[in-house]
């Protein structure tokens, strides 16, 4: 993984100090509340309903066994012993002190983490395909670019106060594991005819109140003119963007209202003034970024081994958990391990300090030191070798991280909702907790087969209900909290958005009502289809009938 | 009020409001050759603002509201298109602000703050690492490296 020179290290250091002196300030009396807000938003502190939540950035989900301790220290010495890793692959500490943030803050920086621009309208921390530089399938490994993409966004002197956030995704296969098409832009790593390094270039893709499938802007941008390309984008963003309303300020707006051609020729005029210029990132910079992200000294003899199929054959929980929560890693006799956030019963993407340890101890001794987060809220453990599965299975169950749910219905996305967020309308927790419950038998979650189920206590979309297969948002009526289903959304390489299933149902319906839909989706499947495939193909209405019909 | 010239403390007293940029396209050729100091801000026309930007010593850039950073990337294409007076920021500037104004080409500030004092000229030097080439330097990091090397 890229680690700091010298100068990466300085600004950190240097942005730390800077925060203790505004935060200082403020105490003081001498910033106003807004402009404090400005500022501490660009480090990630949110006011929340309970008390200061700090969001700490991990760029593009990737942190080594060492920074995960230091996180693990930190919720403990400044927070209540837990942390929450969120869609945007980063970390949050729901109760920190306002007046100790600048030594958090000092604390990570030792270890290279920081909270730069993890809110506010900047641009955001990257994300990518959490399978990066292992998968099988890839193309080319996105996370030389991400950093690159880190570094030329880290305290950008102009875009700094854009007319909302900014979010980027980039993937390095045709497989989209980075909901990139739902992003402000998307990168697609693709090699032209002339076997040539490029970008397929989306933009104006979101969530939140107008979710909107992002749109091709390029075919082929040569690589080494990203961040020119980038510059272009956004410049012409940051001016015309609209400011007179919050809901209607993301790029996509503008794209949308513009035109995808209109607002692509002026991208490209623009850009022509860009390119060939400083901007172009030489090779040796890409070289020397890339080799960061080299491949991992593996075992050549790692596939030799037998004891895995032993194990396999002889402990059913075992060969459960490994094919829902291993994957396929293209050094044969290698496996990611996906370490679930979403237990039987407790908040998804929670984890505690003890469990941050065990993860960071676990990476130490199978896999590389490093760990990654993921925009589904879990961990991965990329490079273990088959032949330490078994031990790696029997740590991660003893901590409550082995629930072999990857990918079934009960590895939900789910906002924190009203129980923590100022902005939430409705409860996600409680309703996570009911389907938890209802959906307990792991034998009926598999016969289910794949599911995204994704819930988000607010019109804000942080839990991204449109792409779930099932969708929930959180509505308020009347001071109830009622929850409106979406079903057919994906975020993936086939993204779609979620179509409104019916009216919404009351808070202690939830589960119930999903038991219909799911009733109804097993009569109808043909062999082997999954959940969203019915969905697609014959649509809403029965799904519509059969779910609303019991109810009157 | 304090008008930061090139880090510089001066005073904007005595200073003509310089005109409005929708005001200045309105008059005939005559009055507009006597204009010198003009301001504009993200809603006037950049295109024309570029075009004709030489024809004034000082450009004050607006920032309206403390949340629009329009003028940041107005002030930046500015100078790439190789204006030369003073690009003056007015408005809602602050101390936090001071080093992107710079970064971006504003050689001036008006600080409508009362609690302004010398201490805040540190704002300049509090982060000396610069990731991104802009006006102040233009080469971005990876080259600022080969330029030492």
């Amino acid at each position: 993984m890229y680690i700091y020179n010298e100068v990466d290290q300085r600004l950190v250091d240097e942005r730390v100090a800077q925060y203790r002196d505004q935060t200082q300030r403020f105490i003081a009396g001498e910033l106003s509340e807004d402009e404090f807000l400005a500022l501490r938003l660009m480090n990630g502190l949110y006011i929340q309903r309970q008390a200061p939540m700090l969001r700490v950035a991990i760029p593009y989900g990737l942190m080594s066994a060492e920074q995960l301790r230091v996180l693990a220290e930190v919720s403990r010495d400044f927070d209540k012993g837990y942390g929450h890793f969120t869609t945007r692959t980063n970390i949050q500490f729901n109760w920190p002190k306002l007046e100790e943030v600048p030594d958090i803050l000092e604390r990570l920086a030792k270890v290279q983490l920081h909270a730069i621009q993890t809110s506010g309208n900047c641009i955001r921390n990257t994300t990518t395909d959490h399978f990066a530089g292992i998968h099988p399938s890839e193309t080319e490994d996105p996370r030389p670019w991400c950093e690159l993409i880190r570094q030329w966004s880290t305290l950008h002197p102009e875009f700094a106060y854009l007319p909302r956030k900014f979010k980027i995704a980039v993937t390095g296969s045709s497989e989209d594991r980075a909901a990139s098409q739902v992003h402000d832009v998307g990168l697609h790593l693709v090699r032209n005819a002339a076997g040539e390094l490029g970008f397929e270039v989306l933009v104006g893709g979101g969530l939140g109140r107008t979710p909107i499938i992002g749109k091709k802007i390029r075919d082929f941008l040569p690589a080494p003119e990203l961040l020119s390309y980038l510059e272009a984008i956004l410049r012409i963003y940051n001016l015309k963007g609209r400011r007179d309303n919050k809901y209607k300020a993301r790029i996509k707006i503008l794209v949308e209202a513009m035109g995808i051609e209109a607002f692509t020729e002026q991208v490209e005029r623009h850009w022509q003034t860009l390119k060939d210029g400083e901007l172009r990132i030489p090779q040796q910079e890409i070289d020397r970024v890339s080799a960061f992200f080299a491949d991992h000294p593996y075992r050549e003899d790692a596939a030799a081994d037998l004891t895995l199929d032993e194990k396999l054959d002889s402990n059913p929980e075992f060969r459960t958990w490994y094919s829902r929560n291993t994957h396929p890693h293209k050094k044969p006799g290698y496996r990611a391990v996906t370490v679930s956030l979403k237990p039987h019963l407790g908040a998804p993407g929670d984890i505690s300090a003890l469990q941050m340890e065990v993860v960071a101890d676990l990476a130490e001794r199978f896999s590389f030191a490093q760990i990654r987060s993921t925009h589904e809220q879990n961990l991965v453990l990329a490079d273990v070798a088959q032949a330490d599965l078994y031990e790696v299975w029997q740590v991660l169950t003893e901590h409550n991280l082995a629930r072999a749910n990857i990918g079934l219905l009960t590895d939900m996305i789910v906002c924190p909702g009203f129980d923590f967020c100022s902005l939430a309308n409705a409860h996600t927790l409680n309703i996570a907790e009911q389907i938890n419950r209802t959906f307990e038998d792991l034998d009926y979650l598999h016969d289910l087969g794949e599911i995204r189920l994704n819930m988000s206590g607010c019109i804000n979309a942080c839990g991204h209900h449109h792409v779930g297969h099932i969708g929930i948002l959180g509505v308020d009526k009347k001071g109830e909290d009622w929850y409106q289903i979406t079903i057919g959304g994906s975020s993936r390489e086939d993204a779609s958005l979620g179509k409104v299933l019916g009216r919404a149902v009351a808070a202690d319906e939830v589960a119930a009502t999903l038991e219909r839909l799911l009733e109804t989706y097993v009569v109808l499947r043909v062999e082997g289809e999954r959940f969203i495939d019915t969905v697609r193909r014959l649509g809403v209405a029965p799904f519509k009938e059969a779910v609303y019909a019991v109810a009157s | 009020m304090p008008l930061l010239v090139n880090r510089e403390i001066h005073s904007i007293d005595g200073h003509a409001e310089p005109l409005a940029f929708s005001e200045y396209l309105e008059l005939d050729a005559a009055a507009q050759a006597s204009i010198k100091a003009i301001r504009a801000n993200g809603e006037d026309p950049v295109d024309q603002l570029l075009l004709l930007a030489s024809r004034f010593e000082m450009i004050a850039l607006e920032f309206p509201i403390l949340r629009d950073g329009r003028s940041f990337s107005i002030a930046r294409e500015l100078r790439v298109t190789g204006f030369s007076g003073q690009i003056r920021a007015v408005g809602e500037t602050s101390r936090d602000k001071l080093q992107f104004l710079e970064r971006c080409g504003f050689d001036a500030v008006e600080l409508d703050d009362e609690l302004f004092r010398r201490e805040h000229l540190e704002a300049y030097t509090e982060i000396s690492v610069q990731y991104q080439g802009a006006v102040d330097q233009p080469l971005p990091i990876y080259r600022q490296q080969e330029a030492t090397a």
